[in-house]
């Protein structure tokens, strides 16, 4: 009986083995949440007249209650994704936060206290849902965690920037390049898209031909596309450079068919303090800060640094 | 409730792929299932092993885990298996150590006395499982397969983190988009009411009629 048991156990432990190693591809990354929105830009002209902002890391706004508050605080807290490759990962090892938004978060640090040596206390909103209750409940002061400007959102809280437009794109294999150059080349193939996400809606809008492919997440997608499920996966580029970066015979199209314009959300009508982000972002764009920041993250992706977006200092809603 | 009835072909897709999930998926479980039950009361012992092996394994593992290994696992052997057959196959492998499970029990509620009398009588093992212990087993073992079943409907809902987007998939998917989540948990729950006492009457009767009149 004992034999048998130990027997049966040792078959067991063989099976979980040999199952431990795909299981770990498949699950490693927690499915990053996106919640996209095409974006209504308003044009809303840039009204503030203080916001000149030649001068480096010092904005001409004020900032306000808030800023001072922040100031005394000695830090600053901001919710950021961690689980998104270049724009917001964490090291599994040393528990550095890495990435895009990182850099923005540093950048914003920097203008409030000249340094960004231990000035922030990031939270984790890798779950997208929870960006906006973290602001809300003051459990964040800032929000950068690929989070797109929509009108909706103006209704709960405030937004700074953009400070980054990303888009819709599709990630190939490179050489699928020759055949897959846009959007409408994926009529009649197989598309991965993260399941109930408005990438995966816009798509069908786009290319109502393909067949789809519905997965929790993006590097879900990612393995169908490495196993031959798929022919393409599709949301942002921003969102996708990071898998080019690891797996190197993937390629992106570099045509985006949207307009996902990244900011940084704060608590609603501090329009004081929003002035003031605004004027850091214009800063970081003049100063070179940003476009290093671009480059030294998703632009190892494979993404061309694009011209810096014009900020929307709209008026409070 | 006007949203449900809105998006009732969708609902209705996702259903009929629940359905064709379970049924398929049920049939392999009870095959398996008897397969390895019929292994662990073997006299072979490497076959009761790898019964008991079987058994251990499903009965402990997580069905996502199965599913999410067997959908991204099995394309790096180079076979390529679509999302709907893939859960077809891990459903009925995964069923089917429970099946195997309520065989035996209901195997172990045949007396030992039938086996021994019937090898006295000159019947080999397979002649005795044929036409003594097996018959018997299967009438005491209809309920807990009827269980077995019932689970099953709900557990197919696993096939969604495949893409397979059966009926609580594509509500919840409809759900999100609507931003209405109630009406569909209603339905869902209406859904899974009808299938689960439909079985459970059928399980019922069934039972009635095979029982061994003792």
């Amino acid at each position: 009986m004992r034999a048998r048991t130990l027997a049966a156990a040792a078959v067991l432990a063989t099976v979980a083995l040999t199952m431990a190693a795909p299981v770990n591809a498949a699950t490693k990354k927690k499915p990053t949440k996106t919640t996209k929105k095409i974006t209504a830009t308003t044009a809303a002209p840039a009204t503030t007249p203080a916001a000149a902002a030649t001068t480096t890391p010092a904005p001409a706004a004020s900032g306000g209650a808030t800023l001072e508050a922040i100031k005394k605080k000695g830090k600053i807290v901001i919710g950021v994704k961690q689980n998104v490759p270049l724009i917001g990962v964490k090291n599994p090892v040393t528990g550095a936060l890495v990435g895009y938004d990182i850099e923005m978060s540093k950048i914003v640090a920097r203008a409030i206290f000249g340094t960004d040596k231990d000035k922030i206390q990031f939270e984790d909103a890798s779950v997208s849902a929870n960006r906006i209750p973290f602001i809300t409940d003051g459990k964040v002061d800032l929000t950068i965690a690929t989070f797109s400007i929509t009108d909706a959102r103006k209704t709960q809280i405030d937004m700074a920037g953009p400070y980054y437009v990303a888009g819709q794109d599709i990630l190939v294999y490179k050489v699928e390049l020759a055949n897959i150059k846009g959007v409408d080349d994926l009529n009649g193939r197989k598309v991965c898209a993260q399941s109930a996400s408005t990438s995966l809606a816009l798509l069908k809008t786009k290319v109502p031909k393909a067949t789809f492919l519905e997965l929790p997440g993006v590097n879900e997608c990612v393995e169908a596309l490495k196993d031959g499920r798929v022919d393409a996966v599709s949301t942002d580029d921003t969102l996708l450079a990071g898998y080019v970066e690891k797996f190197p015979a993937f390629a992106l199209v570099g045509k985006p068919f949207s307009t996902e314009n990244y900011g940084i959300g704060l608590k609603k009508g501090d329009t004081a303090f929003r002035n003031y982000l605004n004027d850091v972002i214009e800063a970081s764009f003049k100063d070179g800060s940003w476009k290093k920041a671009v480059e030294s993250t998703i632009g190892t992706g494979g993404i061309v640094t694009p011209p810096p977006p014009k900020v929307d200092r709209y008026a409070p809603l | 409730m006007k949203v449900v009835l809105d998006n009732l072909p969708a609902l209705w897709h996702g259903l009929v792929k629940t359905l064709g999930l379970t049924a398929f998926g049920f049939i392999i479980g009870c095959l398996v299932g008897l397969v390895i039950a019929i292994c662990r009361v073997s006299p072979i012992r490497p076959l009761r092993m790898l019964g008991a092996a079987y058994v251990g394994l499903m009965v402990n593992s997580p069905l996502l885990f199965l599913m999410v290994v067997a959908f991204y696992g099995v394309p790096k052997l180079g076979i390529l298996i679509n999302g709907f057959r893939t859960a077809v196959i891990v459903i009925g492998l995964y069923v089917g150590g429970y099946v195997a499970e309520a065989l035996r029990a209901g195997i172990n509620t045949v007396s030992n006395g039938q086996a021994e009398a019937a090898r006295s009588i000159g019947l080999t093992f397979a002649q005795t499982l044929r036409h003594v212990v097996l018959p018997q087993a299967l009438r005491s073992s209809v309920g807990p397969i009827g269980v077995l079943l019932n689970a099953t409907y709900r557990n197919v809902a696993v096939a969604g983190a495949i893409g397979v987007i059966e009926f609580v998939k594509s509500g919840r998917d409809i759900s999100e988009q609507t931003a209405q989540g109630l009406p569909f948990f209603l339905a869902s729950f209406f859904v899974f009411a009808v299938l689960g006492l439909g079985t459970s009457y059928g399980t019922h009767w069934l039972d009635n009629r095979v029982a061994v009149k003792r």
